[in-house]
């Protein structure tokens, strides 16, 4: 019995490091013993014991989380890669079968498409304006329209009931009926949509290279930012950090957040055009793909290059799954790399050919073994086992989510809202020490209470003489006093006229004295006498 | 006296600063006059010693003379103040008046006898007295503060204090001090309790009878009683003592030498029979019937525990030896027992008394079920000869083994042989009519017309044949457990095993055409395409290769299948793969670069390589014009050179100019906060990156301009924050205690200051 639990005391002690929350400095014995106060010493001591405590709590309930990942395996000489999902839905149970299927659109090519936060939904949009949203686990048609113009890109809103659709001109946001709930008129010929669920924000991406983020809960338009390097047709965020990363056509990745006028980081990536841009959901990782026929995988944390890979033809679209598995579109292809950030891989884990076609967008569905691509000749759905996260959060995303509970989940979110101004590249910033100069905050200081000064003489009212300086009076004292022309005389006539009538009206006032009042009847005559 | 307070005095006004100038003025006034007044004296003294005597003034009285109005005035000489001696001296010249001079002396000494004491000094000003009493009470009460010391420290310390904190937790009471403080409220609870009362079923009331009971005994009864009791229990106890140690010996010896010793003390049987028939015949019976059990139970072979443990153990042992030969000894005893049943004397002696015909019944059971014995014997060899492992496993034991059995068969065979004749003997000479049937019962042992066995005998050969047969297979089949495992696995296998079967298949397929390149190897366009070219000729020839295979495959196949009756349906993997076979075939008619050659153009190519870059150089060559590398560069050096610390100049035109001013050390510029050194920033050593230094202005009020206040360095404080509150990052378990607030107080109650958690002798006498 006690080695059983000794057992599972060392399991979870090796899943304790990840749940330690990184910082700066040591804070050992040694440092403990250069604190005279102790109090303060008493303090930090409690802090650490409840932080070390709250890391074995977090690792032993680990066990609460049942479901494992599995990965494909084969024997002996057979590859992961040569298994079809042909031979996949042979094998697999009934009710994965349905994962696989073919949405066969030839008319309204090339999609795209986008699966919401709880993988339970789906929206595509065919080039030639075709959008159809849909409950594609219980095959239920949400909504199906036809715009009659370019649909760029896709995107759900914070849930299932709305979603932008980036057209030819403008951004629409759809509710679920298909319904045209507003038209995003600042949003210009956009290509890429990105929505960031806690802050509530839009962003947009387009021909003009201008990078716009519009709040969808309170409707303002946040930040326009230009990137000044021209048209960007490849953008992703990273969803730790809420940053954006746009692809630009030469070879940089720009990292944008709406507070900075300037990108917060500029990588050069590729000697040509970037064509994708993907970030996995711990934000450690960017892969990225350019027209030079390279595939590269960054750390964004150092911003390195992890690996390079060569492709034959670029990469058209790149994906990253829940639990790291890497998916890359190119041509008629789509290619799953597993473990590709840790090490260099030999060979590919899973491949699928959509043979005719060119593949436009690959996304994974979260929650889910599937892996979700648009092409020129519809969508598809196919088997990618082991990239959903098996234990899924039902407070964060839930794709059993019944109505009531979803109402509950919009209210908790929105309440939950992460301001804007809170998007920097680390996001643990918040309660932090300033790490400015003195002399830089001194000077900050002084500036915003000149600004204070000069924004308080505004606010003060004037006292604005009324009747002092008429237009009349104006011109007249403007006017040199020894020139006298015709207009001047005329004006002074006027003024002149104006005086008389308000001479007159006050004797009006006093002659109406002598008019009898509402209440004078009432008054004692004799004593007004 | 004087110099005391005097000193307190000063004391207190140099610890105290009297404003009051008027009172110090007294105050010091006061001290002079005491000065002068000692100063005057010794001077005076002083005075009268050294100086010649001078003439006496008259005085001139003032006062009339009489005796109530004598003066007190002194002078050096003259000593006027009256004395007690004054008035009572002449008491004492004469004679009696003891007790009144007794009483005079007494008085005289002040109170006491003997000793003079001087009268109470002045008491101290009541403003320092109460301070030396707030001294006093200061120390005293530091005292019992000190006390609560380890209880506040406690309490601070403590991550929470709950109030009202001696609040005692509401203990449920037991079954049993609910019984006892039963009263019987209700209706129905005061009718039980009446019945109960008056069928006298109460314990209480039992109690009270048995006391009753006691009470009647006379004293000395009672007495005896409890001694007798006493006495058992002591008996008991010393026993159970003995019983223990004895218990604890391990002495082998010893052992034995109780046993006879118990043997020894035991009556005879013969004895028992003179005395008491009765139990004789009863004690001859169970022994009759442990030792049949004993047969049945196959004590005396070798199969109980403690025999398997001797014969693994105890082989160099030689008390355990001599045990084992012992036990082998009783076996053959037994054997022999049976074996000369009819001429035991002693039994027939005593079975004699039966009717023939039971003996008949009794004889036949017994034989009956030594026949079965002996079968299930057999049997549980046959399954012991497998399960052997270890030492038994080993050649030599087998082969020692193998002689033992033989030579125990032998025996058993012999055995098996008389009785059977026995039985044969008397069913001949009982009834004749079932000889023919029981002729087909006989069977002959191992081909031998010799020997032969009847009835029951017939199974147990059969047996025996199975045990021959394994036996053969054994020495004469190696792979008898690979036959057995195909048969079987065949059996599984023959529905499921399909995809299996063809996957073997394939495994072969592939491991022939192993030597196709390598798809994640790089290779030139053109070489793909030739190699690929090669590859589909391979294939064909593989083709034609697998088939012998395959066709190989089903030729072992089918022998199996005549072999061991196994059904396997081949053709269906051979449909399959033959299936894929051609498929493949096909699509190499179809087009050279397809499907097979797929896989090597479909996946990437690593750039290390550098055999297979013709397309990466062209792709170089491509974007060679679009220098942005250089144009990256550039950009980040304008930012760079942005960004640096920038200086104010404070030159006015024409004053720096002036040469005398040269000379001085002019301050003619001064850095402007913010900007950062090119070496500084984060992008200093990562060329193709520019990281934005600029500070983001919108963000700064989530920042803390300060360390907050108990913290000293920043470390410390951003430590604080790093474990986050929310449930979304804790367990429920740690969020609540994180969030618990240190004091909880519970509503509607009164908070009692704490108890006391020391002895409070002092507080209380106080």
């Amino acid at each position: 019995m006690t080695k059983e639990l000794d057992i599972i005391d060392k399991t979870v002690a090796k899943k304790i490091p990840k749940y330690v929350r990184p910082t700066e400095g040591k804070l050992g014995s040694k440092q403990f013993k250069k604190i005279k106060d102790k109090k303060l010493k008493g303090k930090l001591e409690r802090i650490e014991k409840v932080s070390k405590e709250a890391a074995n709590k977090a690792a032993r309930s680990e066990l609460l989380l049942t479901e494992e990942p599995g990965y494909l395996e084969v024997e002996g000489i057979e590859k992961t890669f040569n298994i079809t999902q042909k031979q996949l839905k042979d094998n697999v149970d009934e009710d994965s079968t349905k994962k696989i299927f073919d949405l066969k659109l030839t008319n309204f090519g090339p999609y795209s498409l986008d699966y919401t936060r709880n993988g339970r939904h789906m929206v595509i949009g065919g080039q030639k304006g075709h959008i159809s949203s849909f409950d594609w686990v219980g095959n239920k048609l949400n909504c199906e329209i036809y715009v009659k113009e370019t649909v760029r890109d896709v995107k759900w809103l914070h849930n299932e009931l709305f979603f932008a659709v980036a057209q030819k001109k403008y951004v629409f946001i759809y509710d679920h009926n298909g319904l045209e709930v507003h038209r995003l008129k600042k949003h210009i010929e956009v290509n890429k949509l990105e929505f960031l669920p806690y802050h509530f924000l839009l962003a947009s991406v387009g021909n003009s290279g201008w990078l716009k983020y519009q709040d969808t809960s309170t409707g303002q338009l946040v930040a326009e930012l230009r990137t000044k390097l021209g048209c960007c047709n490849a953008m992703a965020q990273n969803p730790w950090n809420a940053i954006m990363h746009l692809g630009h056509s030469n070879g940089t990745v720009t990292l944008w957040s709406p507070n900075m006028s300037t990108p917060l980081v500029k990588m050069l990536t590729h000697k040509g055009p970037v064509k994708a841009v993907a970030v996995d959901h711990t934000g450690k990782y960017m892969a990225t793909s350019g027209l030079d026929g390279q595939l590269k995988l960054w750390d964004i944390r150092t911003y390195k290059p992890l690996q390079q890979y060569y492709t034959r033809s670029p990469a058209s679209s790149l994906t990253i799954s829940q639990l790291g598995l890497l998916g890359v579109g190119w041509g008629p292809h789509v290619t799953i790399w597993k473990d590709a950030f840790l090490k260099k891989q030999q060979s590919p884990y899973m491949n699928h050919l959509q043979a005719g076609t060119q593949v436009r967008d690959i996304q994974f569905c979260p929650f889910d073994d599937a892996l979700g691509l648009g092409h020129s000749d519809g969508v598809s759905s196919i088997i990618i086992p082991g990239s959903g996260e098996p234990n899924l959060d039902s407070l964060e995303a839930n794709p059993y989510q019944s109505k009531k509970q979803r109402q509950e989940a919009e209210v908790h979110s929105l309440l939950d809202k992460v301001q804007p101004e809170m998007i920097v590249l680390d996001p643990t910033f918040i309660g932090k020490v300033d790490r400015a100069s003195k002399d830089l905050l001194k000077k900050e200081l002084k500036e915003e209470q000149e600004a204070q000064l000069a924004g308080k003489g505004k606010l003060v009212p004037k006292n604005k003489m009324r009747g002092k300086s008429s237009s009349l009076k104006r011109y007249l004292r403007k006017k040199q006093k020894n020139v006298i022309d015709e207009q001047k005389l005329m004006i002074q006539q006027r003024l002149e006229q104006e005086r008389e009538a308000r001479k007159k009206r006050t004797v009006d006032d006093n002659e109406d004295k002598d008019r009898p009042k509402a209440l004078e009847r009432f008054s004692n005559k004799k004593r007004k006498s | 006296m004087d110099e005391e307070v005097k000193a307190l005095l000063e004391e207190d006004n140099d610890v105290q600063e009297v404003n009051d100038e008027t009172k110090s003025d007294n105050l010091a006034s006061f001290i002079g006059s005491l000065d002068k007044k000692r100063k005057r004296t010794v001077y005076e003294d002083i005075n009268s010693l050294d100086k010649p005597k001078k003439q006496l003034k008259e005085h001139a009285e003032v006062f009339e003379e009489s005796e109530y109005n004598l003066t007190t005035r002194e002078s050096p000489n003259v000593k006027k103040k009256v004395d007690l001696q004054d008035l009572i001296g002449s008491i004492q010249e004469e004679t009696g008046f003891s007790k009144l001079k007794q009483k005079l002396v007494s008085l005289e000494s002040g109170g006491n006898k003997g000793t003079y004491q001087e009268p109470l000094p002045a008491p101290l000003p009541t403003r320092i007295q109460d301070k030396l009493n707030r001294q006093a009470a200061y120390e005293e009460t530091k005292k019992d503060i000190t006390k609560w010391e380890p209880i506040v420290k406690q309490n601070r310390e403590a991550d929470h204090l709950k109030f009202p904190m001696n609040d005692q937790p509401s203990h449920n009471p037991t079954n049993n001090v609910l019984a006892a403080t039963f009263q019987p409220s209700t209706e129905l609870e005061k009718k039980v309790d009446s019945i109960l009362v008056e069928s006298g079923v109460k314990e209480k009331s039992l109690q009270q009878y048995e006391e009753l009971q006691m009470s009647k005994l006379s004293v000395e009864e009672v007495e005896n009683r409890v001694k007798e009791l006493r006495k058992m229990r002591e008996l008991v106890f010393r026993e159970e003592i003995k019983a223990r140690r004895i218990a604890k010996i391990k002495s082998k010896a010893y052992r034995k030498i109780r046993k006879k010793e118990k043997e020894k003390n035991k009556l005879d049987l013969k004895q028992l029979a003179e005395l008491d028939p009765k139990l004789a015949r009863e004690e001859q019976l169970i022994l009759e019937a442990t030792r049949a059990q004993e047969r049945m139970t196959l004590r005396h072979k070798n199969t109980s525990k403690w025999a398997k443990q001797a014969l693994k153990h105890g082989r160099h042992d030689p008390e355990s030896r001599q045990a084992i030969v012992e036990q082998l000894q009783r076996h053959e005893e037994l054997k022999r027992k049976i074996h000369d049943l009819e001429t035991d004397e002693e039994l027939s002696d005593f079975t004699s008394e039966n009717s023939d015909d039971e003996k008949d019944d009794d004889i036949n059971a017994i034989k009956e079920k030594a026949f079965d014995e002996l079968a299930q014997l057999d049997q549980k060899e046959a399954a012991q000869e497998e399960e052997m492992k270890g030492l038994f496993g080993m050649k030599f034991m087998h082969d020692a083994m193998e002689r033992d059995k033989n030579r125990t068969r032998g025996i058993i065979d012999d055995f098996v042989e008389d009785l059977e004749n026995e039985k044969f003997n008397e069913e001949n000479t009982k009834k004749d009519e079932n000889k023919e049937a029981k002729k087909s019962t006989i069977v002959h042992v191992g081909n031998n017309i010799g020997r032969m066995i009847f009835g029951a005998g017939s199974k147990k050969s059969v047996s025996e044949h199975e045990i021959n047969i394994k036996k053969l297979s054994k020495s004469t089949f190696e792979p008898k457990s690979s036959l057995e495992d195909i048969s079987e696995k065949s059996k599984i296998d023959s529905t499921s095993s399909i995809p299996a079967e063809s996957m073997k298949i394939n495994y072969s397929l592939e491991t022939n055409s192993e030597e196709e390149v390598n798809p994640w190897l790089q290779i030139d366009s053109s070489k793909i395409i030739s190699s690929s070219k090669k590859n589909n000729k391979g294939i064909v020839k593989e083709n034609n290769k697998s088939d012998k295979i395959v066709s190989k495959l089903k030729k072992q196949k089918d022998k199996d299948k005549s072999q061991d009756g196994i059904e396997i349906d081949v053709s269906k993997v051979l449909t399959i793969s033959s299936a894929q076979i051609t498929g493949a075939t096909n699509s190499d008619e179809k087009s050279e670069n397809d499907s097979e050659t797929f896989d090597v153009e479909t996946n990437f190519v690593h750039v290390k390589n550098p055999t297979a870059f013709s397309q990466r150089e062209l792709v170089a060559r491509a974007f060679a014009n679009d220098n942005v590398v250089e144009e990256f560069e550039k950009e980040k050096q304008a930012i760079i050179e942005e960004d640096e610390p920038k200086e104010q100049d404070l030159t006015l035109p024409g004053w720096a100019r002036v040469k005398k001013h040269k000379k001085k050390k002019l301050i003619l510029a001064k850095p402007l906060p913010g900007g950062i050194e090119a070496s500084k920033r984060k992008d200093a050593k990562l060329d193709h990156v520019i990281i934005n230094e600029k500070r983001v202005k919108k963000a700064k009020k989530y920042l803390a301009t300060n360390i907050p206040h108990p913290f000293e360095t920043r470390e410390q404080y951003e430590r604080s924050l790093r474990t986050p509150l929310g449930t979304e990052w804790n367990t429920q378990e740690v969020f609540h205690k994180m969030i618990t607030p240190r004091i909880i107080t519970k509503m509607g109650t009164v908070i009692d200051p704490l108890n006391v958690p020391f002895q409070t002798n002092d507080l209380d006498d106080k």
